[in-house]
């Protein structure tokens, strides 16, 4: 049998470059909608079910849904306990960048950050 | 000498073992590193994965995949299950898409990263279905991130590994009939 001893071929360059582009992309695209007030959206199962200006947040508190304790304080929005297995969602950590989002999958809970828009910053000036 | 029905499954029984053991061992043992995005593991199981489909042909990888589905099924829950379903559905598929062109076009350290990544993505996409939220594509820069370490990690095993395991004559006598005849030339 012949033994390959080539540990790198054109297709891997190819490869390699692709994803690496393709991740420098998805890192460097929210870089351009940064400081703005943020938003924190909790779904359940796909539907909204609370919205909260982080910037109004004045002292820290928790939300409960379906099994998730989840602290928001201002300006920062995460788990903080769950009832599920492996505990992802709490690992995360406290979210502060608008896109960011922290899930907790067998409870189908969804926490993510959204910059508010132009329109409300108008209403603010 | 040609290997017979029994003989495959038996090896493969060893290869399907072999991957839940490494599995298990990243799901427990591996410590949780902070600044990795959670849920990420090495993906060292994906190593049997392609182990079994450069040995045997292609169709063997899906054997491990769907047993290994079954397995986090059984002891982590439906999720945990589902996941694994959908990550190890589309790494075998882009294994199996990479794996005739091995000879020339590709080495295994593209197979092991482009795998890695359509595992990342694959239970990316699963847990926006499960969870109905398309917010978390926001992971997908981090996994795609951790699947470039990870995969030229198992990519590097298998370059080390494969070429060594072909030769010893355990099982050189299983392979596909075109790799038998190439053998043959060879000799």
């Amino acid at each position: 049998m012949k033994v390959k001893k080539t540990f790198f071929r054109w297709g891997d360059g190819v490869i390699y470059f692709v994803l690496v582009t393709l991740c420098a992309v998805l890192f460097l695209l929210p870089v351009l909608q940064q400081n703005r007030p943020l938003t924190a959206v909790i779904t359940v199962g796909g539907e909204t079910v609370e919205t909260i200006d982080l910037s109004a947040v004045e002292a820290p508190y928790t939300v409960q849904y379906a099994g998730c304790t989840i602290s928001v304080e201002n300006g920062a929005i995460g788990f903080s306990n769950a009832d599920c297995p492996d505990r992802l969602c709490v690992k995360t950590g406290m979210l502060r960048h608008a896109g960011s989002a922290a899930a907790c999958v067998p409870n189908r809970v969804v926490v993510s950050l959204r910059a508010q828009t132009e329109a409300f910053d108008g209403v603010a000036y | 000498m040609k290997r017979t029905n029994t003989e495959k499954i038996a090896l493969l029984g060893v290869f399907g073992a072999l991957a839940l053991v490494l599995a298990f061992l990243e799901n427990t043992l591996l410590p949780d590193v902070p600044l990795l995005p959670p849920g990420a593991k090495i993906g060292l199981s994906n190593i049997v994965t392609v182990l079994c489909s450069a040995l045997f042909g292609g169709g063997y990888a899906w054997y491990i995949t769907l047993l290994k589905a079954l397995f986090s099924f059984l002891t982590r829950g439906a999720t945990a299950g589902l996941m694994s379903l959908a990550g190890g559905v589309l790494s075998t598929l882009a294994l199996c898409l990479l794996l005739k062109k091995t000879d020339k076009t590709v080495s295994y350290l593209g197979v092991g990263v482009l795998c890695a990544a359509a595992h990342n993505l694959g239970q990316l996409l699963m847990s926006m279905a499960l969870t109905g939220s398309l917010s978390l594509f926001y992971y997908g820069k981090y996994l795609l991130l951790f699947a470039l370490f990870s995969g030229t990690l198992t990519g590097l095993v298998l370059c080390v590994l494969l070429p060594r395991l072909k030769r010893t004559t355990r099982f050189s006598n299983i392979f596909t009939k075109k790799q038998n005849a190439e053998q043959e030339n060879w000799r």
